[in-house]
């Protein structure tokens, strides 16, 4: 009777272990369409046998665990895949914004650079001529002007970055919080041998969430993970999360501290490390560009106007307020001094025919003023430099983009539901629970006969 | 497929340098330099696309061919503008009349974008590459990546024609 019994203990593990198989397989079906899901795989395991000396009885199946397939290093690379993609999305993104300051037009720098030497060419023809220097004056005007509004817009996008900067350590902070809480429900579950392969697929998912927006390192402990970024600053250990501040300098640039540390030339990847590299280098060294070309060109103007002469035969003063010595601002500050057509200095003799200063004035736009290059050339090669950062930097996103694809694929192949696996796989865990079923009835039928003889 | 690169391209054939062709205008020779060169860029285009899918897919053997392809058709388009002078330029104001002045300079663009990213997925890989294989090197490796370098192609491989590396 005790090892029909037995027999019967066995039959009935067999029954609960395929019982918990098919809930796997119900769970990965139902989870078949579900983002970042990672199927499940029923780890059996014999029981532990029953010695009956002289035999060892085997004691049935148990269902140790419903494991998540995962893979860590394909993870691990998804996860550094996604901060590569998130750094050149911001950059590409704040470069596409950049380069429509320098998009060819009526109002650019560059068409105005050419007007302005243009206007001075057609009134060395006619130095004497009113609306000629009225033309200069106009054109010295629309170049300042166009230099202005370059120099503003970039301004206005640093601003605008410094508050995107702000945004994204907002959303940090969130994500950290999340990921903390998950860390303390996965351990919770782990501690007592049960599955937390649904909170772990929403902390993967939230860490991925987490590498589009900084560069993150994930460091695994017991039943546990920190997060750190790249320079080791901690963002998350265990359950709890160390939340990032942001505050602005002097100049209202936003510095991000994590406990009172000031890291934001290590933000280096990640959404964030693209909108600091935009507002920190990117965007500035074009302002400084602009401010280079400024100052050059309207010292060497002002320079050859003070040595001519003006319609009344005075000696010239300055066509451009003096840009700073330093050269910084001098784009956004550029603007002209004189409103009065006559002190436009085109005679290099004090006679209202002469135009030799003109001609001097007109032969800048030829030479090396700027770092050796003429005003257009030096111009041509900020545009060159700008659309050169931003194709680049389309074309790393767009790198990204294919190896995340590719990456996602293996995921998906690693840990995704295969519907055609989980039909087979209930097919069988249905045929073993069937069969463990008819054990049971044999075992009772014998039971019965048993029962029967003693009755009878 | 060396045959191939050079069939619908007049320059670089026997035929246009042997000169049994009749001499042509300046006109006739730009459009030649410029269809010649369009119809590089063409393969140039479809070679990258293919080496980029290859990569992706880590098929080294179809890498390493579709390199050698894109290297070979490189030295066809400098040997095509370097034999007629800088003829193929788009900023040529000769070539600027044509038509296909314009397919020619997207072609131009096309190429140089998809260089870029090729330049960007190769730089993953290899970043990958080194990781795993200081990862497998063990704890005495040092830092410096122990991936051999690429061995070169052979210059005077057909286009497509083999396999692997000479």
């Amino acid at each position: 009777m005790s090892s029909l019994n037995a027999s019967l203990a066995t039959a009935l593990s067999g029954l609960t272990a395929e019982q918990g198989a098919l809930q796997a397989t119900t769970n990965n079906v139902a989870n078949a369409n579900t983002p970042g899901y990672s199927r499940e795989v029923p780890v059996f395991v014999a029981s532990a046998p029953i010695i009956v000396d002289p035999l060892t009885l085997g004691s049935g199946v148990t269902l140790q665990s419903i494991e998540s397939v995962r893979d860590p290093i394909l993870e691990s690379r998804i996860q550094q895949e996604t901060q590569t993609q998130g750094q050149w999305t911001a950059l590409a993104s704040a470069l596409s914004q950049t380069q429509v300051n320098f998009t060819s037009g009526s109002g650019d720098i560059g068409s105005a650079i050419s007007n302005f030497f243009n206007s001075i060419n057609q009134l060395s023809t006619s130095p004497a001529d009113l609306s000629l220097r009225q033309g200069v004056v106009t054109a010295a005007d629309n170049l300042a002007t166009s230099f202005n509004v370059a120099a503003n817009n970039l301004a206005e996008q640093r601003t605008s970055l410094n508050g995107s900067v702000e945004q994204s350590v907002e959303q940090i902070n969130q994500l950290t919080q999340q990921i903390a809480k998950l860390n303390g429900q996965i351990s919770n579950l782990q501690n007592v041998g049960e599955d937390a392969g649904t909170f772990l697929d929403q902390r993967t998912q939230l860490i991925d969430q987490l590498s589009s927006l900084v560069d993150v390192s994930v460091i695994p402990t017991d039943n546990t993970i920190s997060l750190t970024t790249a320079n080791g600053t901690a963002l998350v250990a265990g359950q709890q999360s160390f939340q990032l501040s942001t505050q602005p300098d002097a100049s209202g640039v936003q510095h991000i501290f994590a406990q009172g540390n000031d890291i934001t030339d290590t933000m280096v990847s990640g959404q964030l490390g693209g909108l600091i590299q935009a507002r920190d280098q990117e965007i500035p060294g074009i302002q400084a560009q602009l401010d280079t070309l400024a100052a050059g060109l309207a010292n060497a103007v002002n320079q050859v106007q003070t040595g001519g002469y003006d319609l009344n035969g005075n000696p010239g003063t300055n066509l451009f307020n003096a840009p700073p010595a330093s050269g910084t601002g001098a784009a956004a500050s550029l603007s002209v001094a004189i409103t009065d057509p006559s002190l436009i200095a085109a005679s290099s003799d004090g006679t209202p025919g002469s135009n030799g200063n003109a001609e001097a004035m007109f032969a800048l736009s030829t030479q090396g003023l700027i770092q050796g290059q003429s005003p257009t050339d030096y111009y041509s090669g900020v545009v060159f430099n700008v659309g050169n950062a931003s194709a680049n930097a389309n074309a790393e996103q767009s790198a990204s983009a294919q190896v995340l694809q590719q990456l996602n694929d293996q995921r998906s192949s690693v840990s995704g539901v295969s519907l055609d696996q989980e039909a087979a796989n209930m097919m069988r865990y249905q045929q073993a629970y069937s069969a463990s079923a008819q054990v049971i009835t044999t075992i009772n039928e014998m039971m019965q006969t048993v029962i029967n003889m003693k009755t009878s | 497929m060396s045959h191939q690169l050079f069939s619908n391209a007049k320059f670089g054939t026997a035929e246009a340098e042997s000169g049994k062709q009749p001499p042509a205008g300046p006109e006739k020779k730009a459009d030649d330099i410029a269809e010649s060169s369009l119809n590089l860029l063409r393969q140039l285009e479809a070679s990258l696309q293919a080496s980029q899918r290859a990569l992706l897919s880590g098929d080294l053997e179809a890498l390493q061919e579709k390199t050698c392809e894109q290297l070979r058709l490189q030295g066809a388009l400098q040997a095509c503008w370097s034999q007629n002078g800088a003829g193929a330029r788009e900023s040529n104001p000769m070539l600027a009349e044509f038509a296909i002045a314009s397919d020619l300079r997207a072609a131009q663009m096309r190429v140089l974008d998809l260089g870029r990213v090729q330049a960007a997925i190769l730089s993953r890989a290899n970043r990958w590459l080194t990781t795993v294989s200081n990862l497998l090197a063990g704890a005495a490796a040092g830092y410096s990546s122990p991936v051999k370098r690429w061995t070169p192609c052979s210059p005077r491989r057909s286009v497509g024609g083999s396999k692997g590396v000479a």
